[in-house]
C-alpha cells in the first residue's frame, strides 16, 4: 500500500527521521524522544498511540519549536521542503499558525480565560493574515458556524467559561483552521471530553479535508478516526503501519499486549483481562536492550542485550522488535 | 440475595453562590429522584457524562452529602436516623476508592500507616502486632511488595497507589467498596490490572462495588447490572448484559452507539455521531423528561410529563416511548 503509493504521490508533506528530544535536568541529560523517523502523506490521517510518557506528545511540540526551554530537539523534520529543526524561531513561529496547527488536549487552559473569543480568534486573522479587525471578525464567524457553534455572532462576545468543554474545544479547532493550515496535529482533543461530544469533535475532524495527527491513548479513536498508526513506547516507535493492519495482527508485543488489555463489548464480561505485568520505564532507565523487554512475554536473552532496529514486514508495518513474525 | 444498600427517591441539591446581593440563591438539582438496590456481592456499574450526578451519588452513600429527599437504606436501617457513633461504625462496612490515586493519599504518611489507618480507626482494640499482620496481609492481596511498607506516596507510581488505596479500602474486609472512576487516571496496560485486582477481590472477599466510571466498556467488564444516570436522573437500570444488547433508553442507544471501538474492520470508517448537543445544565433542567432537548424521538408528551421509572423484570427505564422506537 505504502509503495505502490510513494510512487503514484510526489513527496510527504512531514518526513522526520533520527529524532531526538532531551530535557536538560540536574542529573544530567534525559531522553525523552530516541530515533523517532516516519512519514505522514498528503491526506493521511495519522494516530500516535502510546501511554503517558511514551513521549509522544513531546514528539510534536518538538517539531513546532513549543519544548520547554531545557528541551532541545536534534534530527530532521522536512515539512513541504524546509527542515522544521533548522528554521529561525522567527520563520518557524510563522509557518506554524499558517501552514501548521495545533489543538490542544485541554480546551479550557489552552484559551486565554481574560480575553473574549472574539478577541483570541481575530488576532490569529490580523497576526498572520494582515486582515482588519472588521473582515476579521466576519471570518472568525463564519468559521465558528462551519465547525457547528450555532449564533456564531453572539459567541463571539463570550468568554471561555462562558462556553461549555465540547464548544471550547470547537473554538480551538476553529481557531487552528482559521489560517487554512495544510497540517492539523491535535494532541488528545477528545480526551476531556464527554463520550457523546467525542462522537461529534471527531466527526467534525473527520469532515475537515486537510492532512491530521491525532496523538491519542484510545485505540477506539485510532480505529474510528487514522488511516495509519504510529505505536510509541518509552520515548522510541516500536510499530508503525496502516491502522487495519495494526489492530488486526499487532506486530509488536507491546501493541499487541494494549488491544488484549482493553475490556472489549464482544467478550465475556468478568473474565480476567489479558495485563501488561509491570510499568513503563522511567526515561532516564532506558538500557542496551529493548525498553519493553522486562514487560515482554516472548523477550528472549538477546531483547536485553541488544536493542531491535525498525524493520518493515509485509512491505507495509514497520516494527522494532526481533522476534516479530514478518 | 438480601439487599445491602437500599436508595430510594434520593434527592441532593447543592446550594450555590447567587448572581446577585437581591437575587434568589441558586439551587443545583445534582440528583433528583434516583433509586436502586445493590445486593451483597453484586457490582453495580454507574455510568453518565460529566454532570450527571455520578459522583454525588457516591458523596450521599457516604454521608458526605446530606440528601435532600429520599432515604438511604444500609441493611434495612434508614442512614438518616443513625447517631453519629453508629454512623462511624458504618465505615468498617463502607469504603471508597477515588479517581487520583495519588490526591486520596496523605503524602506524609508511609503505605503502611495508610493502609493501617482504618484499622487504627476501627479496631483500636488490635495491638500492634495484629495490625501489622492485617495490613501485610492486606499489602499481599493487592499485590504489593511487603518491602514498599515504608515507602510514600510519590514513590510509587499511579497503579501502585490505587492498589495502596484498594488495600486501604479492604483492609477491614468491607461490605461495600464504592468505586468512583478508580481507573480513568491510568494508562492502558495499567487500567487492565486494576480491574483484574478489583474483580479478583470482589470474588474473594464477597464485596458489593459500586463502581461509578464514564468508560462504557470497562463498566460493562466489571458490572453485573448497570444504572445510567443523565442529568442527576436514573434513566435506566439493568443487567449489563441486556442493557448492552438490547439498550432501551435513547440516551443509553446513544451512549452504546458512541462509544470508539477498536475494530480493524471499522478503521477509518465514519464514526456513529452519537448525539447533537451537550448535557443541559442542572440549574436549568428541560421541563418532563430531562433528556428531551437532545432526544431524536421526543413528543410532546415528553416536554409536558416526566417519565417515570418503568420496571419490567429486573430491566427499568424511565422513557415514555421506549416500546415504540425501533
Amino acid at each position: 500500500m505504502r509503495s505502490t503509493r510513494a510512487t503514484a504521490e510526489p513527496a510527504p508533506l512531514l518526513e522526520v527521521a533520527d529524532l531526538r528530544v532531551d530535557f536538560a535536568t540536574p542529573d544530567g541529560p534525559v531522553a525523552a524522544v530516541r530515533d523517532v523517523a516516519f512519514q505522514v502523506m498528503p491526506g493521511d490521517r495519522l494516530g500516535v498511540l502510546g501511554e503517558s510518557g511514551s513521549g509522544k506528545s513531546q514528539l510534536f511540540l518538538a517539531l513546532l519549536g513549543l519544548l520547554a526551554p531545557n528541551g532541545r530537539a536534534i534530527g530532521r523534520a522536512r515539512f513541504a521542503g524546509q527542515d522544521l529543526l533548522a528554521l529561525p524561531a522567527a520563520a518557524l513561529r510563522r509557518l506554524c499558525g499558517d501552514r501548521i496547527a495545533m489543538v490542544f488536549q485541554d480546551p479550557m487552559t489552552a484559551l486565554n480565560p481574560y480575553l473574549r473569543i472574539a478577541t483570541q480568534l481575530t488576532e490569529v486573522l490580523t497576526l498572520h493574515r494582515g486582515l482588519d479587525g472588521v473582515s476579521a471578525r466576519r471570518a472568525a464567524a463564519a468559521m465558528l458556524a462551519r465547525v457547528g457553534i450555532a449564533e456564531p455572532e453572539r459567541r463571539l462576545a463570550l468568554y471561555p467559561h462562558e462556553l461549555s468543554g465540547g464548544m471550547r474545544q470547537r473554538v480551538l479547532i476553529a481557531m487552528a483552521l482559521l489560517c487554512e493550515p495544510e497540517l492539523l496535529i491535535a494532541d488528545e482533543p477528545t480526551t476531556a471530553l464527554d463520550v457523546t461530544v467525542q462522537g461529534q469533535i471527531l466527526a467534525l475532524l473527520q469532515d475537515l479535508p486537510l492532512t491530521q495527527v491525532v496523538i491519542t491513548h484510545d485505540f477506539g479513536v485510532l480505529a474510528g478516526f487514522c488511516n495509519r498508526a504510529l505505536v510509541m513506547y518509552a520515548g522510541r516507535v516500536v510499530e508503525s503501519g496502516p491502522v487495519r493492519t495494526l489492530l488486526a495482527r499487532p506486530r509488536h508485543p507491546y501493541t499487541a499486549g494494549l488491544l488484549r488489555a482493553i475490556p472489549r463489548l464482544d467478550q465475556p464480561a468478568r473474565r480476567p483481562l489479558a495485563t501488561i505485568p509491570g510499568q513503563p520505564p522511567e526515561p532516564a532507565e532506558a538500557g542496551v536492550g529493548c525498553a519493553f523487554a522486562p514487560r515482554c512475554p516472548i523477550a528472549v536473552a538477546r531483547c536485553r542485550v541488544e536493542r531491535p532496529a525498525p524493520r518493515t514486514v509485509d512491505g507495509e508495518v514497520t516494527v522494532a522488535c526481533h522476534l516479530a513474525a514478518s | 440475595m438480601s439487599a445491602l444498600l437500599e436508595v430510594s427517591d434520593l434527592a441532593v441539591a447543592y446550594a450555590l453562590p447567587t448572581d446577585g446581593v437581591w437575587r434568589a440563591p441558586r439551587r443545583l438539582q445534582a440528583l433528583d429522584g434516583v433509586s436502586f438496590a445493590l445486593a451483597s456481592g453484586e457490582t453495580l456499574g454507574v455510568v453518565g457524562e460529566s454532570g450527571c450526578g455520578k459522583s454525588t451519588l457516591a458523596r450521599a452513600i457516604l454521608g458526605l452529602v446530606p440528601p435532600a429527599r429520599g432515604r438511604i437504606s444500609w441493611l434495612g436501617r434508614d442512614l438518616a436516623t443513625l447517631g453519629s457513633p453508629e454512623r462511624r461504625a458504618l465505615g468498617r462496612d463502607l469504603q471508597i476508592v477515588f479517581q487520583d490515586p495519588l490526591a486520596s493519599l496523605d503524602p506524609r504518611m508511609t503505605a503502611g500507616q495508610i493502609i493501617a489507618e482504618p484499622l487504627v480507626t476501627h479496631a483500636p482494640a488490635l495491638g500492634r502486632a495484629a495490625i501489622a499482620e492485617r495490613v501485610a496481609h492486606a499489602m499481599a492481596r493487592v499485590g504489593l511488595d511487603a518491602r514498599q511498607l515504608n515507602r510514600y506516596p510519590h514513590e510509587f507510581s499511579g497503579g501502585q497507589c490505587q492498589r495502596i488505596a484498594i488495600a486501604r479500602a479492604t483492609v477491614l474486609e468491607p461490605k461495600l467498596v464504592v468505586c468512583d472512576e478508580p481507573v480513568s487516571a491510568l494508562d492502558v496496560s495499567i487500567q487492565a490490572q486494576i480491574v483484574n485486582l478489583l474483580v479478583d477481590m470482589q470474588d474473594a472477599l464477597g464485596l458489593a462495588l459500586l463502581f461509578i466510571s464514564h468508560n462504557l466498556a470497562i463498566v460493562r467488564h466489571v458490572s453485573h447490572r448497570i444504572a445510567v444516570l443523565y442529568l442527576g436522573r436514573l434513566v435506566e437500570i439493568g443487567p449489563a448484559a441486556a442493557l448492552f444488547e438490547a439498550p432501551r433508553h435513547p440516551y443509553t442507544r446513544a451512549l452504546i452507539a458512541a462509544l470508539p471501538v477498536a475494530d480493524p474492520e471499522r478503521a477509518g470508517r465514519a464514526m456513529g455521531r452519537g448525539l447533537d448537543g451537550e448535557p443541559p445544565s442542572p440549574l436549568a433542567p428541560p421541563s418532563g423528561c430531562a433528556f428531551r432537548s437532545r432526544c431524536a424521538q421526543a413528543v410532546a408528551r415528553c416536554v409536558s410529563e416526566r417519565p417515570t421509572l418503568e420496571p419490567d423484570g429486573a430491566h427499568a427505564v424511565a422513557c415514555h416511548r421506549w416500546r415504540e422506537i425501533p
